[in-house]
């Protein structure tokens, strides 16, 4: 076709040969002399032109089909996502005596049946009825917990997971970590944890996580020498899923605050408090000489958490030089480990430039008591008009 | 006999459903809503011998609804749901009038046997 | 210089133009391809709701200015105050509105005047009075009446009451996903460098069914006028923000929402009140402060849909929306004008900021004084009709296909339209777009120049700046 245009292009230029010679004519003369220019353009833009044609009809085309096929799958998952439901929740909800009846013993063999006979012949029903007994796994405790664990290893469910971990696709293998984490198949837990120092970070994640919940032994491995940047992102998934294990299994988490990965360092301090193990405030109060702002301000806040009262003369060495962050984190520490002798400290960070200090400080006032409170009242009738407006701020409790 | 009647605040479906199939089958009257707007016109239009309420709700979230059925009717027992890490939130709901909570995941059956003590006593 | 040589170097110059706009079109929509797929597959795994329920979660300032919004407010507050997540509050600032916004407001949140410190770290208009709720299931709501200055200035002032690390400047008559936040959190949390921004995607809410400010159903736009301009914003947000965010250089965040490290923005002095981007010109300045300090530093944006904004629905209003993104564009443009090429600024000195001189602000004049040519040239009898034609079927052949492209990274990624009918709609929308909507943009656009130029003399003169254009001031 575009030959086709290029050859009518030649003809209807050479055709038109100009008659009278006027200034504007021969101007244009000039112009069909050297068209070859304008004809290589006119080549180029052909050419884009078919491109661009082939191109919009074939996403045209793509655009069509995936999205019959799209509503179509999605269809087809909501059907039998209303059907699986329907099977699941008549034996998931069972109360724990009556799971050794015959009758449940019985109905549970009947929908096990049911789901090998009816559904599970192709991988893609398989695979929907995994995802949903994870969603439920994880809105439920308890014995509807137990039974979703059983009916997964009793359909064989595991082993299509165990397979995926062998893929060398990242997203598969964090896929199935997951899910086998998630179902607490225990068998798998070795090839699990092997994961943890994978180079992908959202494959390391899952198989950590799994390595806490699952690893008898020695759950927290992965924190020794480990090089790898932990982000918050990461921290947060771990924090969230050691909320699962039983407090006796925790470590000290102090074991790795000379660790010379600092993420880690912040981690645990973090874990620190969330675990209450007050018997690490000495090894807090030594993370203030820390090189790090971040962990300094961290194991002021938790600290100040602790209500460590013999941490107060760190806490004040520490503010000497520190930053903004740092201070105002140490303020807040001293107001809740504090005692009426930190008063006039704090009262002279009230009246020094730094608003967001001052306001820090007179916050931590209010919470040393009544004596904080005094000099609160007193600094509200203040002539600076900064350090009284902060003490009326503080003071006003529906601001609390 | 009169059945107890129980009302479900729960937005996500999952859920909201388990709840409503595994409480019927205790014998409950069951009503379900997905969301806080509902939840409260529900409150104002009939009466409750317990509400079970997310904390996470649309629109009215789940201390508006705890808040509403308290200035309602005061004895109306609440037990609230949250997910796990939030017992700050929960704090709050006690504040305003809640009696009892879970947090997600939770045993269905623990959840009944709260039930059952509040509507008794 | 014969006339001969000058219309062959003018072709030549023009077609190049037009070589160079597309290929940047087509880099552009290759990277963001492939940065969406990597978003994709990595957040398959992301369960939000580990931040929702995290104690190490950032807290979030949420600010939303609100001008004369007395029939809405209420709902708009409700919906802010219901979005998922733990630590937050919510400031509404009441920039002086004349209708009866704030005791609105005050009569539906039971709110009392506190004695609240406002530590002006950044200069506003006066604050008359900050108000909180007596009632403590509204305990994370703030307002903050002030007198009037702009959407700037009541920006400005929000950050000044806010009191965590992180703020999110939201317009009021958005519709924001519940999960918005959850969302704009996470690159602050995953990434090593340190993030100053993140944005999201705004969508059109048109014809959407939203019930308590909650988007229920979503369709496409009955009215032609808001479903070219769908196609305009799948366009620019699937093929152009993701790839800018992948290369490190994107310049803009939407005003409708994005999240902000408030310790950056104060440091750089905040939104500039006098300009009518102030959006764009914050980022940028952003990016200017970061670079000054040698701090390494990212701005993230992410492909989900998370805001969605009723468009205007008739061309007055929208010629008007248009007009001031120009003037925003060329003000920020004009500001940091120092940027252009300049090599200290890397990637924003050497492409974006060139990319947006040339491909934002110059094509509308380009293409306006490109047809002013091509007139000329008919008019002294050099009218080739069939490079003409050729041309243009190509240029249309490549905006449709760009358009339709943008649709397809759609149906594989949120496919938020499940209708056939709304996609056939689409379709049809798209091939008559360069046609009718396009030649239109081309004019707003040179509008917003002439209006610059002219309306005020010289550059960085004090604009006041309203808010943005309210839909119902097209159903006035």
């Amino acid at each position: 076709m575009s030959c086709f245009t290029f050859h009518l292009f030649n003809i209807s230029v050479t055709n038109e040969v100009p008659s009278e010679l006027s200034m504007v004519d021969k101007a244009t003369e000039m112009i069909r002399a050297e068209l070859n220019s304008t004809e290589i353009l006119i080549r180029v833009c052909a050419v884009l032109l078919v491109l661009f044609i082939l191109l919009f009809i074939s996403f045209f085309i793509t655009l069509m089909v995936a999205r019959s096929i799209h509503k179509y799958n999605d269809k087809y998952k909501a059907q039998l996502k209303e059907k699986y439901e329907l099977l699941l929740t008549g034996i998931i909800f069972n109360e724990e005596e009556e799971l050794e009846t015959d009758e449940f013993k019985e109905s549970k063999q009947r929908v096990i049946n049911h789901f090998k006979k009816k559904y599970l012949k192709n991988r893609k029903n398989r695979n929907i009825l995994r995802e949903h007994i994870v969603l439920l796994h994880k809105n439920f405790a308890g014995t509807s917990a137990n039974i979703l664990e059983r009916l997964y290893v009793e359909l064989k469910l595991h082993k299509e997971a165990l397979q995926e971990l062998n893929s060398p696709d990242w997203g598969i293998q964090a896929n199935a970590v997951r899910e086998l984490a998630q179902l607490n198949i225990l068998d798998a837990a070795p090839k699990l944890k092997r994961r943890a120092r994978h180079e992908n970070p959202i494959l390391r994640i899952e198989a950590q996580v799994a390595a806490l919940t699952m690893d008898e032994q020695d759950p927290f491995s992965f924190l020794d020498n480990n090089r790898n940047h932990l982000t918050t992102w990461h921290q947060i998934n771990l924090a969230a899923n050691m909320n699962k294990i039983g407090a006796e299994k925790l470590p000290q988490f102090s074991r790795w605050f000379n660790s010379p990965n600092d993420s880690i360092v912040l981690f645990c301090v973090k874990m620190t408090l969330q675990y209450d193990q007050f018997d690490s405030i000495p090894e807090l109060i030594k993370l203030l000489k820390h090189r790090s702002d971040e962990i300094i301000a961290q194991a002021a806040y938790v600290l100040g958490e602790f209500s460590a009262t013999d941490a107060d003369v760190n806490l004040l060495n520490a503010f000497v030089n520190a930053s903004v962050k740092v201070k105002l984190k140490i303020i807040e520490a001293i107001g809740k480990c504090g005692t009426e002798e930190h008063i006039p400290f704090l009262e002279q960070q009230l009246l020094q430039n730094d608003l967001t200090i001052a306001t820090k400080a007179a916050e931590a006032l209010l919470i040393l008591g009544d004596d904080g409170y005094k000099v609160l009242t007193r600094n509200a009738d203040s002539p600076l008009f900064a350090v009284a407006e902060i003490c009326k701020q503080v003071l006003d409790e529906r601001n609390n | 006999m009169n059945l107890k009647k129980i009302l479900i605040v729960e937005d996500e479906d999952l859920v909201r459903k388990a709840l409503e199939f595994r409480l019927k089958k205790e014998g409950y009257q069951v009503t379900a809503c997905a969301d806080g707007k509902q939840a409260i016109e529900t409150i104002d239009g009939s009466s409750f011998d317990l509400v079970i309420t997310d904390m996470m709700l649309p629109y009215n979230n789940g201390l508006e609804v705890v808040t509403h059925l308290k200035n309602k009717s005061k004895e109306t027992p609440i037990i609230v749901l949250t997910n796990i890490g939030l017992e700050n939130v929960v704090l709050d709901a006690f504040n305003m009038g809640a009696d009892d909570y879970m947090t997600k995941p939770f045993s269905p059956n623990e959840l009944s046997v709260r039930i059952k003590r509040l509507i008794k006593s | 210089m014969t006339l001969h040589n000058t219309i062959e170097i003018l072709n030549t110059a023009v077609f190049f133009y037009a070589i160079t706009i597309s290929i940047a079109y087509v880099v552009l929509a290759l990277l963001s391809a492939r940065a969406i797929h990597v978003y994709m597959r990595k957040n398959k795994f992301v369960d939000h709701n580990l931040i929702l329920t995290s104690p190490h979660a950032p807290s979030v300032s949420l600010i939303a200015p609100a001008y004369n919004e007395e029939k809405s407010i209420v709902e708009n507050i409700r919906s802010l105050l219901s979005i998922h997540y733990t630590s937050f509050e919510v400031i509404i600032v009441n920039d002086g509105s004349k209708d009866n916004t704030l005791q609105t407001i005050i009569d539906a949140y039971q709110l009392v005047p506190v004695q609240y410190f406002v530590n002006n770290k950044l200069n506003t208009k006066t604050v008359r009075a900050v108000y909180k709720s007596t009632n403590r299931a509204f305990k994370k709501l703030i307002v903050v009446d002030k007198e009037n200055g702009g959407k700037a200035d009541a920006l400005n002032a929000g950050i000044n009451v806010s009191q965590y690390d992180l703020i999110t400047c939201i317009d009021v008559d958005c519709v924001v996903e519940q999960d918005a936040i959850l969302k704009l959190v996470k690159p602050f949390l995953e990434e090593r460098n340190h993030v100053i921004a993140t944005g999201g995607v705004v969508r059109i809410a048109n014809s959407c069914v939203v019930r308590h400010g909650r988007l229920v159903e979503i369709h496409a736009p009955k009215n032609i006028i808001p479903r070219y301009q769908v196609i305009e914003y799948l366009r620019a947000f699937l093929l152009g923000r993701m790839a800018w965010s992948k290369l490190n250089g994107l310049l803009l965040i939407s005003g409708a929402l994005g999240i902000f490290d408030k310790s950056v923005v104060i440091a750089c002095g905040g939104y500039r009140t006098d300009t009518v981007g102030e959006d764009m010109e914050l980022v940028v300045r952003m990016r200017k402060y970061m670079t000054d300090h040698k701090l390494k530093y990212r701005v993230v944006y992410i492909p989900d849909p998370l805001c969605w904004t009723e468009a205007p629905d008739d061309y007055k209003v929208l010629a008007r929306q248009r007009n001031r993104w120009m003037r925003g564009t060329m003000e920020t443009l004009w500001f940091h004008k120092y940027l252009f090429l300049n090599p200290k600024y890397g990637l924003l000195g050497l492409v974006s900021y060139p990319f947006w001189l040339f491909f934002e602000w110059l094509a509308p004049i380009v293409e306006f004084l490109g047809l002013l040519y091509f007139i000329f040239l008919v008019f002294i009898g050099y009218s080739n009709w069939h490079f003409f034609l050729i041309l243009f079927f190509t240029v249309y052949f490549f905006a449709i296909t760009i358009s339709i492209l943008a649709l397809v990274y759609e149906e594989f990624s949120y496919r938020q339209y499940a209708k056939h009918a709304d996609i056939i709609k689409f379709i049809s929308t798209l091939l008559v777009e360069p046609l009718i909507y396009h030649p239109r943009s081309v004019w707003w656009g040179l509008k917003g120049n002439l209006d610059k130029f002219k309306g005020y003399g010289s550059w960085g003169e004090m604009t006041r700046t309203g808010f943005t254009e309210k839909p119902s001031e097209s159903k006035e």
